[in-house]
């Protein structure tokens, strides 16, 4: 039984489970499920032996390997497992078969990608994570999610199309088709799959599913999807396009830019959408940099992002199951009655601004040291720019317009106690590995994890240099935020939409195609008219030619034609010998 | 006999959470405010203060300027939300702009 688990992916497991739970209507038996599996896929994972294939299938010519444990993979299928686990947990309070089952085929196929060593693997569970997660919008059962399902899916649908057509690229090409590294150029295919991986780690203007799906996003929804999708993306982008010179700006770019959509939004979810692009951005540059430095801290810092990230989402979670909405407008002064639920998004707030004790402290400094020992001025200036900017979206809008401001005078019922259980243990987490290592505890955990250990040992975060920056830069920035406020010049939070590049096939795309459809419902029937016409004529005078009654039958003509026709073929049959000749 | 400030805007007593007296009672003094800007801007100087006595190893010049990280932080954040009112009145619409709500959500606004 031991052997058999030890060459089975993990994430076959989850999506054995969710596919069992689709067909289970008792409750606790998936919720069982959802727990107790990716507690056992951890134990497995935790056992697998590195760097060596553990499963390999040959089917149709190609050699795929199912299954393939490296100290990179482990670190991101680790995260993925406990993420899973306490996505199950905090989703106890309800009971809902597809919203289970998805979550946990989707999970499953996120770990599942994680952990395959050929590019054929992870089309197969690429694709799975797009149609999986699908159900977790549509199942908000608003009309805005189900349109916004629609989109999300085509767009992820696109994604998985052309990492095939990438992968078949390559693999007509050089008859490979493991996942190693690869450089941008060196074969078209290799274009193709970085747009693919560009859409799901929504880079710059492929970044719009995201903040169109979460926030319509069932309230568990949000965040089971928060962990995955994007985290898979920066995974393989590690895997394939390590040191990749593009990432680098692009990266720096996608930590900037939603910034500025973030402090003008007035959906919480969407702001902390726009906040998994800015730190996704961090982790992109880092692949970008491409040295152990930053490896390491992309590695680190996804993790620590899978946690900080989940337990925000899980906080404004909460706030909806209990008042409704997620709009700042309609929201504030919470504490009073969910004051736990406030407690962890603060710890969330804080680990996301990278204070010290707390997670990103010890994970986002790595890519940002290692973008400034490269030598990288202006992406070094951005990245700090966008640090500010996090404290200011992530770690202050967020806990201050939901649970401080302005008191919406909304009294309701503390979030339900898995919930609590599972930001809790969030919580936990983000203090727990940004602690300073001592006896293997604190980051000494996260570093003995990521991809070279021993250069993230020779990495010290807790240097009073780096402390006391680190402090200058958030507490002056904290201090710019109260008075601002008490000069009122913070802009107002009003209800509304804020248009981004979607509005380009949103609104003009979306207007050309009903306009398409007007012209084409008056032009359809004329061209009908007349294209039946002309097909009427035609067939009249093809009759009156060559029916047996027809002009060309009549006569002598016939034995003429034939004999022609005859004389014309040996003509042909006579060229073509000479040509052969 | 002190008011407890944890009324809602009717100024009835409302329902507070036991936990929230502990964990956050201290939010809704009249003096907080005055706290925490005095606090964040006292803790400020202290730190842009230290910098005059740590040794950080700057990698660079920008980075060996007296105080660099706070007055970048400040004036990054600063612009951040500066910028959200031009953004803002350029990029700001209806909620059901896209028409794609709910029509009893529509009837909410």
């Amino acid at each position: 039984m031991s052997a058999f688990l030890a060459s089975v992916n993990p994430g076959l497991l989850l999506i054995l489970a969710g596919v069992v739970a689709a067909f289970t209507p008792f409750q606790r038996v998936r919720q069982a499920l959802a727990i107790g599996v990716p507690l056992l896929a951890i134990v497995v994972l935790l056992f697998a032996d590195l760097d060596q294939d553990l499963a390999q299938v040959s089917m149709l010519g190609l050699d795929m390997v199912p299954y393939r444990v490296d100290a990179l993979s482990r670190i991101f299928g680790l995260a993925f497992l406990i993420a899973a686990t306490l996505n199950g947990i905090y989703a106890l309070h309800q009971d809902s078969i597809l919203e289970d089952s998805a979550a946990m085929i989707y999970a499953g196929a996120a770990v599942a990608a994680v952990f395959v060593g050929d590019f054929m693997s992870l089309f197969l569970f690429w694709e799975l994570t797009a149609i999986s997660s699908v159900f977790l919008i549509l199942r908000a059962g608003t009309r805005e999610a189900h349109a916004a399902a629609i989109r999300y899916l085509v767009v992820q649908v696109l994604s998985g199309v052309l990492l095939l057509f990438g992968a078949a690229q390559l693999f007509v090409v050089t008859g490979d088709v493991s996942l190693r590294a690869l450089e941008l150029g060196e074969d078209a295919g290799t274009w193709f799959l970085m747009v693919a991986f560009g859409i799901k780690a929504a880079f710059p203007l492929l970044h719009n599913w995201l903040q169109d799906a979460y926030p319509k996003a069932s309230i568990v929804g949000a965040v089971v999807m928060s962990a995955f999708t994007t985290k898979l993306a920066v995974y393989v982008l590690a895997r394939v396009f390590t040191g990749e010179p593009i990432l680098i700006w692009i990266g720096a770019i996608m930590t900037v830019f939603p910034v500025f959509f973030a402090v003008i939004e007035n959906d919480l979810r969407k702001v902390l959408s726009y906040s998994i692009n800015n730190q996704v951005g961090f982790m992109v540059c880092g692949v970008g940099i491409g040295s152990s430095l930053a490896l390491n801290g992309v590695a680190a810092h996804a993790f620590a992002d899978i946690f900080f990230k989940g337990l925000l989402f899980m906080s404004m979670g909460a706030v909806i199951l209990r008042t409704g909405t997620a709009k700042a407008t309609e929201l504030g002064g919470l504490y009073r009655s969910m004051p736990w639920t406030t407690l962890f998004c603060l710890i969330g707030a804080a680990s996301i601004s990278a204070f010290p004790f707390f997670s990103a402290f010890v994970t986002k400094s790595m890519i940002i040291s290692a973008v400034l020992y490269e030598g990288h001025l202006i992406i070094w200036l951005m990245l700090l720019f966008a640090s500010a900017g996090v404290l200011e979206h992530s770690g202050i809008k967020i806990p201050y317009y939901a649970f401080f401001g302005h008191d919406s005078g909304k009294r309701v019922k503390e979030a339900p106690f898995n919930m609590l259980l599972a930001m809790g243990i969030s919580a936990s987490i983000c203090i727990g590995i940004g602690l300073p290592a001592v006896a293997g505890l604190g980051y000494g955990f996260l570093y003995s994890m990521v991809p070279y250990p021993d250069v993230a040992f020779g990495y010290h975060p807790y240097t009073t240099g780096h402390v006391v920056t680190q402090m200058q830069l958030l507490i002056l920035a904290a201090f710019a935020f109260v008075l601002l406020n008490r000069l009122k010049v913070y802009p107002h939070e009003r209800r509304g939409l804020i248009l981004d590049t979607d509005w380009l096939y949103r609104r003009i795309g979306y207007d050309i195609a009903i306009w398409c459809g007007a012209i084409w419902a008056k032009v359809g029937p004329a061209l009908g008219r007349i294209s039946s016409r002309l097909w009427t004529k035609a067939f009249v005078w093809i009759e009156a030619c060559f029916s047996p009654q027809g002009l060309i039958s009549r006569g002598s003509l016939t034995g003429g034609m034939a004999i022609w026709a005859g004389v014309l073929l040996c003509a042909v049959l006579v060229m073509s010998f000479l040509a052969e000749a | 006999m002190s008011v407890d400030p944890h009324t809602n805007e009717t100024g009835e007593r409302s329902d507070v959470h036991p936990a929230a007296r502990i964990l956050f009672g201290w939010v809704s003094s009249d003096r907080t405010g005055q706290v925490i800007f005095w606090g964040l801007a006292i803790l400020g100087v202290l730190f842009v203060a230290a910098d005059a006595f740590i040794d950080r190893h700057p990698e660079n010049d920008i980075e060996s300027y007296f105080g660099f990280y706070g007055a970048y932080g400040f004036f990054a954040f600063s612009f951040v939300v500066l910028m959200g009112w031009p953004l803002g009145r350029l990029l700001h619409r209806d909620e059901n702009y896209y028409d794609d709500q709910d029509p009893e959500m529509e009837d909410d606004q």
